[in-house]
C-alpha cells in the first residue's frame, strides 16, 4: 500500500547492516513510544498517565522487599524465555511455553509429594527439579516428533497442549492427591519443606536460589549459541533448512533435540517456581502467571540474544509487577501489563522494518517509456501512467542511465549464468537460495549471500551472530562465493558510472531480471546511501 | 422417548449454538489465509470484537450496533496486523501472536476497569430477551424440527450466510480469484497486475471483523453478556486449526465449526443425556468435567495429526500462506 503503482515515490529496499547503536536506539525509542501509546489509553479511560507510571516504578523499587517481588517474578519469566528462544532460533515455533511450565510444575508436584522429607535438603530438591524439567522436555518432545515425522504445525499442536495441560491442573487440583479435599474450597498441599528452594542473602537483599540458576543458564545459552556446534546448527536450520541438509546436518535430530531442551528449560522454570517461595510452595492452576505468552514477547524483543533476554525479561517484570502494583494503588486492572506487552510487540515490530528496510524517497522522477516498457514482469501501469511518464520522459532520467544499466544488467546476467555452471557447488546453493527465501520469515537479509551478488566481499566482515546466513554460506560454499566475487566486479564498478543510480540500487539490479534492475536504477535516483 | 429424543435435539442445538463463533472465525481465518497472511491473532481480534460488540450492544440494547461494533473492534485488529505484516514485513507468526496478547490483555482490561468501578453496563430485559430469546416465528413452533432448525438467535444465521458468501466470492468470483492469485504465488499475481498488497488488506480486514463477529458472540450468546475473565477460552485457536480441517473451503467450515460444536457442548449436556440414555452412557458420569474440556483440543490435535499424516496432494492450502511479498525481493 506504501507502494502505488503509480507513482512510486518512496522506496523500500533492504538495508544492508545497521550499526548496533542504532538497532538498539530504535528498539528503545520503539518501547518509549508504546508506553507513550498505553498512556494515552489509560488517559482515554479517565486515568493520569503519568501518575501510572511513577507508580509502576514505586512498585518494583520502593524498597528491597519490592525489588524482591520483583526478581520473584523475574526468575520464571527469564528461564521460561530462554527455553522459547532456544526452539525460536531455528523457526520452531513453540508457543506451548505455558503447557510446559505446567507439566513441568505437575511432575514435580507429584515427586514432590511422593518423595515427602525422605531426602536431605539440597538433593531432593534437586531431584524434584531435574524430574520437572524431564516431564517439560518430553511434553515438547511429542510435538517435536510429530514435526519430523508428519510435518504437523508445531505452532497449533503447542498450543492445544497449553490447554491440555491446563485442564490437566485443575483436574489434579481436584484430587486428593493434590489438595485436601474438605467443605468449600479446597486446601493445596505443600511441598515438603526440605523440598524449598533455600534463599542466599547479598546485602539486604534475599534472592532465591533459582535467580542463580536463571543467571548462570543465560550465559550457558549465550556460550551455547555463540560457541558451540549445536548452536551452530541451529541457526543453519533456522535459516535454511535445506542449507543444513547440503551441508550434511541431521536436522531432523538437531529439531527433536532442540525442542526438547527448549521444554526441558521452561518445564524447569515451572518446577523451580513450585519449589521457589514466589508460589508459596504449592501447587495452583494459575502458576505460570502467564509466563509462557509473555515469554513469546521478552525473546522477539532481544532478538533471541540471551543478554537481551535478561534485559528484556527484567523490563518485563517490572511492567507486571509495576501493574500489579498500580492495581491495589489506584485501581487500574493488572491487565494493563498485557496491553502494554501487546503495544510493545506492536512498536518493536514495526521498529524492525527500519532496522531492516530503508525507505528512500525519490524527488519528482518519472520513468521513461522504454523502462517502462521492459517492466513487464512488475507493475503494470495503466495506460495513463505510461502516457504520464512519457510526458515526463527526458526530463531527469537521461537514457544513458538506462543504457549503462542494461549493460550492467546483462553483464550481471551473464555472471550469473557463469558462475552458476563455473563451480560443481554453486548449483546447490543457488536453487538453495531460493529455498532459502521461500522459506524466509524473518526479514533479515539474505539475497545479499547468493554466489551472484557483486559484493559478496562485504560478507566477510560481518560478526558471526549478526549475520548467521553470511557464515552459513561461506562455510558451505566457500570456494563457489568466491568465483563470482571477482567476475562480478566488472558490472559492479561499470555502475558506479551510472551517475546518479545510487548503490543499494544496483546492489538489487545484479541479482535480479532485467527489465526490474532497469527500473530500480532508474529509480533510484534520489537514493541516499 | 419422548425425553430422550428431546436430549439428543438438545445437545445438537447446543453444538450449533457453541459452532458458531468458531464458524465466524474460521470462515474469518479462512479470507486471511487464502489471500496469504496466515493469521494467528484470531483469539485476540474476537476478544477485542467481543468487548467493543458486548459494550456497545449492553449500553444501547441493540443487538445491530454490537454487531457493528464488534465488526469494527475485529477490522481494528486486522488492520493493526494487516499494516504490520504487509507494509512493515514483520513475521506474520508474531504479529498474529501479538495481536493474540495485545487483544486478550485489552478485553481482559477494558472488562475489569469497568467491572471494578461498577460501570459494565447491564443487559436490560428486552435485551435479555434478544439475547436468550430470537428464532424464525411460526417455523420454530415445529415440533424437533423447528427446534433444531429455526430456534436460534439471528447470528447463526448470518454466520452461516457469511460462510456461504464467503465461499462464493472465494470460488466462484472474479475479485476471489485475484485475491488467491495474491495468495497463491503474489509475485505471478502482481506480474499480472494484482495489486497483492491492497488484496491482502481488504482480505485481512474483512476477515477480522468476521472474526470479531465470533468474539461478541462468545459474549453475548455463550456468557449471556455477563463479564467472564476469558470469554474468548480457546475458541479462537479452534479457529485456527478447524481452517486446516475444512481444508480452506468455508462451505466446509460449517459442518467442521458444529462438529466441534458438538465436542464443546458435550460438557454441558453429558449429564442429560446420561440422565436420557442411562444404559449406554452412564459411564460419563465418572470421567472428570476437566476432560471434557479438554476434548476439543485433543481431537483438534488429533485432527492435526491426521491430516498431516495423509498426505493428498488436493490441499486448499495456499501455497504462499505465511509469506510476507516484497515486490524487491522476487
Amino acid at each position: 500500500m506504501t507502494k502505488t503503482n503509480k507513482d512510486q515515490l518512496i522506496k523500500i529496499s533492504k538495508r544492508q547492516n545497521l550499526a548496533l547503536k542504532y538497532k538498539l536506539l530504535l528498539t528503545l525509542g520503539a518501547i518509549l513510544l508504546s508506553l507513550v501509546l498505553g498512556g494515552i489509553l489509560l488517559a482515554c479511560l479517565g486515568y493520569n498517565p503519568i501518575k501510572f507510571y511513577t507508580e509502576m516504578i514505586m512498585g518494583n523499587f520502593k524498597n528491597a522487599s519490592y525489588v524482591k517481588l520483583m526478581v520473584r517474578a523475574l526468575i520464571p519469566l527469564l528461564i521460561t524465555s530462554l527455553g522459547v528462544s532456544l526452539a525460536f532460533k531455528m523457526r520452531f515455533w513453540n508457543i506451548g511455553g505455558e503447557g510446559q511450565f505446567i507439566v513441568g510444575a505437575i511432575i514435580a508436584m507429584t515427586f514432590s509429594l511422593l518423595i515427602g522429607d525422605s531426602l536431605p535438603s539440597p538433593l531432593g530438591a534437586v531431584v524434584v527439579v531435574l524430574l520437572g524439567t524431564l516431564g517439560g522436555g518430553l511434553y515438547a518432545l511429542f510435538v517435536a516428533v510429530l514435526k519430523v515425522k508428519f510435518n504437523t504445525n508445531e505452532t497449533l499442536m503447542t498450543l492445544m497442549l497449553n490447554y491440555v495441560a491446563l485442564y490437566l491442573a485443575s483436574y489434579m487440583l481436584k484430587t486428593d492427591f493434590f489438595a485436601i479435599q474438605g467443605q468449600g474450597v479446597p486446601a493445596f498441599k505443600v511441598i515438603a519443606e526440605s523440598l524449598w528452594l533455600t534463599e542466599i542473602n547479598i546485602g539486604k537483599f534475599s534472592f532465591d536460589t533459582a535467580l542463580f540458576i536463571a543467571v548462570a543458564l543465560t550465559i550457558i545459552l549465550f556460550v551455547y549459541f555463540k560457541q558451540s556446534k549445536q548452536g551452530y546448527e541451529l541457526n543453519v536450520v533456522g535459516d535454511s533448512p535445506n542449507t543444513a541438509k547440503y551441508a550434511g546436518m541431521k536436522v531432523n535430530r538437531i529439531i527433536v533435540r532442540t525442542m526438547f531442551l527448549s521444554g526441558a528449560i521452561i518445564g524447569m522454570a515451572g518446577a523451580l517456581k513450585l519449589c521457589g517461595s514466589s508460589a508459596g510452595h504449592t501447587f495452583s492452576a494459575n502458576i505460570t502467571g502467564g509466563v509462557g505468552w509473555t515469554s513469546i514477547i521478552v525473546a522477539w524483543l532481544a532478538k533471541l540474544n540471551p543478554v537481551g533476554i535478561f534485559i528484556a525479561s527484567l523490563l518485563m517484570s517490572i511492567l507486571e509487577r509495576g501493574c500489579a502494583f498500580a492495581r491495589t494503588s489506584l485501581g487500574i486492572s493488572d491487565a494493563m501489563s498485557d496491553v502494554l506487552q501487546g503495544i510493545i510487540l506492536f512498536t518493536v515490530l514495526a521498529s524492525d522494518f527500519f532496522i531492516n528496510y530503508k525507505i528512500s524517497f525519490r524527488k519528482k522522477a518519472k520513468l521513461s517509456p522504454e523502462v517502462a516498457g521492459a517492466g513487464q514482469s512488475g507493475e503494470i501501469g495503466t495506460s495513463d501512467d505510461v502516457a504520464e511518464e512519457r510526458e515526463t520522459d527526458g526530463e531527469i532520467t537521461p537514457s544513458a542511465i538506462t543504457e549503462t544499466a542494461v549493460a550492467d544488467v546483462e553483464n550481471a546476467d551473464r555472471v550469473q549464468a557463469d558462475s552458476a555452471k563455473e563451480s560443481d557447488g554453486s548449483e546447490n546453493a543457488v536453487t538453495d537460495d531460493k529455498t532459502t527465501q521461500e522459506n524466509a520469515e524473518e526479514t533479515a537479509p539474505k539475497d545479499e549471500n547468493t554466489p551472484n551478488d557483486p559484493v559478496p566481499q562485504k560478507e566477510e566482515t560481518f560478526s558471526p551472530a549478526k549475520k548467521k546466513t553470511a557464515v552459513k554460506k561461506s562455510a558451505t560454499t566457500k570456494n563457489t562465493a568466491k568465483k563470482p566475487t571477482t567476475t562480478a566486479k566488472k558490472p559492479a564498478t561499470a555502475k558506479k558510472t551510472a551517475a546518479k543510480g545510487s548503490v543499494s540500487a544496483k546492489k538489487t539490479a545484479a541479482g535480479k531480471t532485467a527489465g526490474k534492475a532497469k527500473k530500480t536504477s532508474v529509480k533510484g535516483g534520489a537514493d541516499n546511501e | 422417548m419422548n425425553s430422550s429424543v428431546m436430549a439428543i435435539i438438545l445437545t445438537l442445538c447446543e453444538a450449533i449454538r457453541r459452532g458458531t463463533p468458531l464458524l465466524l472465525g474460521t470462515t474469518g481465518e479462512i479470507l486471511n489465509e487464502k489471500s496469504g497472511s496466515l493469521n494467528l491473532g484470531v483469539e485476540g481480534t474476537m476478544a477485542v470484537g467481543a468487548i467493543t460488540g458486548a459494550l456497545l450492544g449492553l449500553s444501547t440494547s441493540s443487538l445491530f450496533l454490537a454487531l457493528i461494533g464488534a465488526f469494527a473492534g475485529g477490522m481494528f485488529c486486522g488492520l493493526i496486523y494487516a499494516f504490520l505484516t504487509i507494509t512493515l514485513k514483520a513475521n506474520q507468526n508474531v504479529t498474529g501472536l501479538a495481536i493474540t496478547i495485545f487483544g486478550g490483555g485489552l478485553c481482559l482490561f477494558v472488562g475489569e476497569t469497568l467491572k471494578s468501578s461498577g460501570k459494565f453496563p447491564a443487559y436490560t430485559t428486552e435485551f435479555y430477551s434478544v439475547i436468550t430469546g430470537g428464532g424464525i416465528p411460526l417455523l420454530k413452533d415445529i415440533p424437533y424440527v423447528g427446534q433444531l432448525l429455526f430456534s436460534y438467535n439471528a447470528l447463526v444465521y448470518i454466520a452461516i450466510a457469511i460462510a456461504v458468501v464467503v465461499w462464493i466470492y472465494i470460488s466462484k468470483t472474479k475479485s476471489g480469484l485475484r485475491m488467491r492469485a495474491a495468495g497463491e504465488n503474489p509475485a505471478a499475481a502482481d506480474s499480472v497486475g494484482i495489486n497483492v498488497d491492497a488484496e491482502r488488506y481488504k482480505n485481512i480486514i474483512v476477515g477480522s471483523g468476521i472474526m470479531g463477529l465470533g468474539g461478541v458472540y462468545m459474549a453475548l450468546f455463550i456468557n449471556n453478556g455477563l463479564w467472564n475473565t476469558d470469554w474468548i477460552n480457546g475458541y479462537g485457536w479452534i479457529a485456527v486449526a478447524l481452517v486446516i480441517f475444512a481444508n480452506w473451503s468455508s462451505a466446509r467450515a460449517i459442518w467442521g465449526s458444529y462438529i466441534f460444536g458438538l465436542l464443546l457442548a458435550l460438557k454441558s449436556r453429558m449429564p442429560s443425556l446420561a440422565s436420557a440414555f442411562p444404559s449406554i452412557l452412564s459411564w460419563s458420569t465418572s470421567i472428570p468435567t476437566e476432560l471434557f474440556d479438554a476434548l476439543p483440543f485433543i481431537v483438534t490435535m488429533l485432527v492435526l495429526i491426521f491430516t498431516s499424516m495423509r498426505k493428498h496432494k488436493s490441499t486448499g492450502s495456499p501455497a504462499g500462506l505465511g509469506l510476507n511479498y516484497f515486490r524487491e525481493e522476487r
